[in-house]
């Protein structure tokens, strides 16, 4: 679906913005693509769209070159960009409206659904929308023709928490279709919600690629047992998936990192009073990972 | 044409605007020059005093009698004005159509449709011109209308040719504005070198015609292209439009190869 070889840009031959990235995306798969602010991540989706020229390497969608045959495969991409800049004076009826001319497609069933699902008004003109309205607008625009790709570039900006969730259910729902959807984000818990894969971004090199799955597995969790009686960790200190082991009379401290089964089994020989848990930052684990492998 | 249907649709108030702003000005010189025509001997006596040099800063050299209908309209809105507003509309257009709209931000939304950037680019070259063409329709019905009023007793071909080459000019400034819009994706450093280019070349004509060791610089002016058509006296000939139309192909050619070639901002 999307397979990106190389890929370079610098501007005016001086700032390198996105360093030899090589990437794909497979149909049906919901691909985070994450990192700090001016990482590259925006550089690179403009290059996907075919707004920038990639100074070297390539970038090609549906097995089509972005830059020199977006105009073949864009009626088949869904896009919101991170700066959404919309004509003002239209309300979002008409702009659609104009989009479907230019897609050559009817959405306005789609539309009605969309726009009920989003709690937006279609008929005030943007300019006097909210910023979080302007941005369901965006979503809309992005979703409404059912394209085979969405490429969305820090979608849930402005939106509320209940939109978030609502917005994140969508995209679910677009991957259980067999469509394709390229996320970028700068929050990785958002991300991790619903991808499938994610990749780090830093400094204009693309630092890691990993399953979510995988990411998980490597999370570890600061776990906290309260027996009815003192326990000995030698009891536990065996464990492969235990460490920083501590016991205080009868609470048990560990980090454990992967699956707890072994942990729960040996510590079901006793009373267990309580278990708490507290999951590491993924933010931190993904880091983490990426310095671990450098 | 989604594109082409609306850049025109947008500009339409614009358009009527100018529209009306040609017809009342035609109107008041019609109204006017019959006022005009009775203080004929002592006009004539003013006029003959000027030498042509000044004259031809109003567009007004080459011997044009001020007394007869032609030359009346030649100087008081062919001369100067009228090149000077359709030069102004055309280069609002040609400065929002793809520079306004890079610099706004809506340009990255249009670029994400199914078209590609040279068919952007001609449906708004195309459009351009089409708004520029209405407004010559509406320069010539003006003047046929004022010609009429006031008994100027000019042909209708020549007012048909002299709007033809007003709106040629325009063109010429509005694809250059376009083309520089198109380049830079900017719109203040679009504004700023197309009135500089704008300012220049008058100058430049205007100045040719006072300082005959000049007088080659002429031949970078369009206003020099524009002046050897325009004319209320005779029918224009095709060579006499030939270089403006050859300049606004040339210039909407480059823009288009820059333009496809060229990251968005």
């Amino acid at each position: 679906m999307i397979e990106i070889s190389e890929f370079s840009k610098s501007y005016s031959g001086k700032i390198l913005a996105v360093d030899k990235l090589s990437l794909s995306v497979s149909e049906g798969e919901i691909f985070g693509f994450i990192g700090p602010n001016g990482a590259g991540k925006t550089t690179t989706i403009r290059a996907l769209v075919g707004h920038l020229k990639a100074s070297n390497g390539r970038v090609v969608i549906f097995g089509k070159d972005a830059w020199s045959e977006g105009g073949e495969i864009r009626h088949r991409i869904g896009y919101l960009p991170g700066d959404l800049y919309l004509y003002k004076k239209e309300s979002a009826r008409s702009l659609i409206g104009y989009f479907d001319k230019l897609r050559g497609v009817n959405t306005s069933s789609n539309l009605k659904l969309l726009a009920k699902r989003f709690d937006l008004d279609l008929d005030r003109p943007i300019g006097t929308l909210s910023k979080g309205n302007r941005q369901k607008v965006g979503l809309i625009q992005a979703l409404c023709h059912d394209p085979d790709l969405l490429i969305l570039d820090e979608p849930t900006t402005g939106l509320d928490p209940l939109l978030q969730q609502e917005f994140l259910e969508i995209i679910s729902q677009i991957r259980d279709q067999g469509r394709t959807v390229f996320l970028s984000s700068h929050l990785l818990d958002e991300v991790e919600r619903v991808a499938d894969r994610i990749g780090l971004i830093q400094d204009g090199r693309l630092a890691q690629v990993v399953t979510v799955d995988e990411l998980r597995a490597e999370a570890k969790q600061m776990i906290e047992i309260c027996f009815d009686e003192p326990v000995s960790s030698a009891e536990f200190s065996n464990l492969e998936c235990v460490s920083n082991l501590n016991i205080d009379g009868n609470t048990l401290k560990c980090t454990t990192k992967g699956s707890i089964d072994a942990l729960v089994k040996r510590a079901a020989k006793y009373t267990v009073i309580y278990i708490r848990s507290e999951s590491q930052d993924l933010e931190e684990l993904f880091l983490d990972m990426y310095r671990k492998k450098d | 044409m989604a594109v082409f249907y609306r850049m025109f649709w947008d500009r339409k108030y614009g358009l009527l605007g100018w529209a009306i702003g040609i017809l009342f000005l035609m109107m008041l010189l019609g109204w006017y020059y019959p006022i005009l025509a009775k203080e004929k001997e002592a006009m004539e006596a003013l006029f003959a005093s000027f030498p042509d040099s000044v004259l031809a800063l109003f567009g007004a050299g080459n011997g044009i009698n001020f007394m007869s209908g032609s030359g009346f309209l030649t100087i008081e809105a062919f001369g100067l004005m009228l090149p000077i507003f359709f030069s102004i509309f055309a280069m609002n257009i040609g400065t929002q159509a793809i520079a306004g709209e890079e610099t706004d931000g809506t340009l990255e939304m249009l670029a994400t449709m199914p078209i590609s950037r040279g068919r952007i680019y001609l449906e708004k070259f195309l459009a351009l011109h089409f708004l520029i063409a209405v407004l010559g329709i509406c320069l010539w019905l003006s003047v046929l209308a004022a010609s009429k009023m006031g008994d100027m007793d000019i042909l209708s071909a020549p007012i048909a040719g002299s709007s033809l080459m007003v709106s040629l000019l325009g063109l010429f400034f509005g694809a250059l504005t376009f083309v520089i819009g198109a380049i830079t994706g900017r719109r203040g450093r679009t504004v700023t070198i197309a009135t500089a280019i704008i300012v220049i070349t008058y100058a430049l004509n205007a100045l040719a015609q006072m300082i005959e060791s000049l007088e080659f610089l002429r031949w970078l002016s369009p206003f020099f292209y524009y002046n050897q058509g325009m004319s209320l006296e005779k029918v224009l000939q095709a060579g006499d439009a030939l270089p403006l139309f050859l300049g606004i192909i040339l210039v909407g050619a480059i823009g288009f190869l820059f333009f496809r070639q060229r990251d968005l901002q």
